[in-house]
């Protein structure tokens, strides 16, 4: 009789057991996925202040409007973090930065990727060089 | 016989322990992923908000504060005229949006932005017209493909070029509110006027959702212009509220913060 009492008791106690772990297992991978998802966006936003700071903008001066948009291609991060930059004018004086940020596992799958953009116009440098500057009002926008 | 109750006894004893560890271990996986909820909620909704320090109320997207809610501008989509505005009526072209979801009438404001003198960016501004419509009939011109056409309460500036940028907006309030006893974090659609909306909890009382606006500085600050960042805390209780485990009370606390990104130009 103890026997069958005892084996019962150890079925439950492993179904318990596993469902506490399941139940662990989702909890961890959720945190984990919001770390990933972090990171991307971050990668976005380097994406974005990079291609700012990038003094080869006055190139940007020949693009047509309302055309393709200039890929700027893709810079790496590290740690599988990398950000795809792509730039598009809309008006004469108008152009939006597009970055997408992603983070990959080991073997190259995406975990994560989020993308933001950035409205900038042209603007020339009391020196004559010519760069891009962030709207001052209501630049920054997340793309989904 | 004795050695069957002997038995019994201990792995009913086991038994009971073994479900209190799982109950209290559930407690405490879902005390987090309430916490974690909330927080990345406020997160993706503050982050966006624009501020233009000792600017006027159409520059800034914060409307209301208090230490447990807030009343602000919500960013739903960016989207770029395909030609240009016909009386109250903006065409984007359906490739060009992107957003959390469709802009919706009446429930929708859109910024139009305004150049101005296109070598200065001094006078650029957005024009906040109210959406009493949205059409997906009609196509943009060329190969731009299909449009989505919005009715505004307000006239259109004819002159606005196409690739001019739209952005889409909600006014929405995210606070702590009581239901059945309880507190929760909750959000509504100002605008509508709609009721509020659990969006995580229960809460810890009284302060289980504080809110602190920060300063270019990071130091707080009650002018809403000057609103550069905001620190979220969200405090969560179980949805026991004392563990089966220890009897302590179940609650956990997660503090992080924002800056607003379209808060440091101006």
């Amino acid at each position: 009789m103890a026997l069958p009492v005892a084996l019962f008791a150890l079925i439950v106690i492993g179904a318990l057991v596993a469902g506490t772990f399941f139940a662990g297992r989702l909890e961890q991978q959720s945190g984990q996925n919001s770390f990933f998802a972090a990171q991307a966006a971050e990668a976005a936003e380097a994406g974005l202040a990079e291609t700012v700071a990038d003094p080869a903008a006055a190139a940007l001066e020949t693009l047509p409007i309302g055309g393709p948009p200039a890929d700027l291609g893709v810079l790496g991060l590290g740690d599988g973090i990398t950000v795809h930059r792509q730039v598009s004018r809309l008006t004469t004086t108008l152009f939006i930065i597009r970055a997408t940020g992603v983070r990959r596992d080991p073997a190259g799958t995406p975990l994560a990727t989020r993308s933001a953009g950035l409205l900038v116009r042209l603007v020339a440098s009391p020196a004559g060089s010519t760069g891009l500057a962030p709207l001052p009002e209501r630049a920054w926008v997340q793309l989904y | 016989m004795a050695l069957t109750s002997i038995v019994t006894g201990a792995v009913y004893r086991l038994l009971l322990a073994s479900q209190r560890f799982s109950r209290a271990q559930l407690s405490q996986l879902s005390l987090q992923t309430n916490v974690r909820s909330g927080s990345i909620a406020a997160l993706n909704e503050f982050r966006e908000l624009g501020t233009v320090t000792a600017g006027s109320a159409d520059q800034n997207d914060i409307l209301g504060v208090t230490a447990s809610g807030i009343t602000y501008r919500a960013a739903r989509g960016l989207g770029f005229l395909c030609q240009p505005p016909n009386a109250n009526r903006l065409q984007i072209a359906r490739g060009s949006f992107s957003g959390y979801r469709d802009p919706q009438a009446t429930r929708d404001v859109a910024y139009v932005f305004l150049d101005g003198a296109p070598d200065t960016e001094a006078d650029d501004s957005w024009l906040g017209l109210p959406v009493v419509d949205v059409a997906t009939g009609a196509t943009c011109p060329g190969s731009m493909g299909a449009g989505l056409t919005l009715t505004t309460s307000g006239a259109v500036p004819p002159d606005l070029p196409a690739g001019t940028p739209i952005r889409i907006y909600e006014v929405m309030e995210l606070r702590s509110y009581q239901s059945e006893g309880r507190s929760w974090l909750g959000a509504r659609s100002a605008g509508t006027g709609e009721n509020i909306q659990p969006v995580s909890g229960p809460l810890a009382d009284p302060d289980g959702f504080r809110l602190e606006y920060l300063d270019a500085a990071g130091v707080p600050t009650s002018d809403l212009t000057a609103i550069k960042g905001i620190r979220i805390a969200v405090h969560a209780i179980g949805e026991d509220s004392l563990s089966p485990l220890s009897g302590a009370r179940v609650e956990e606390e997660l503090v992080s913060a924002v800056t607003l990104r379209n808060g440091f130009r101006r």
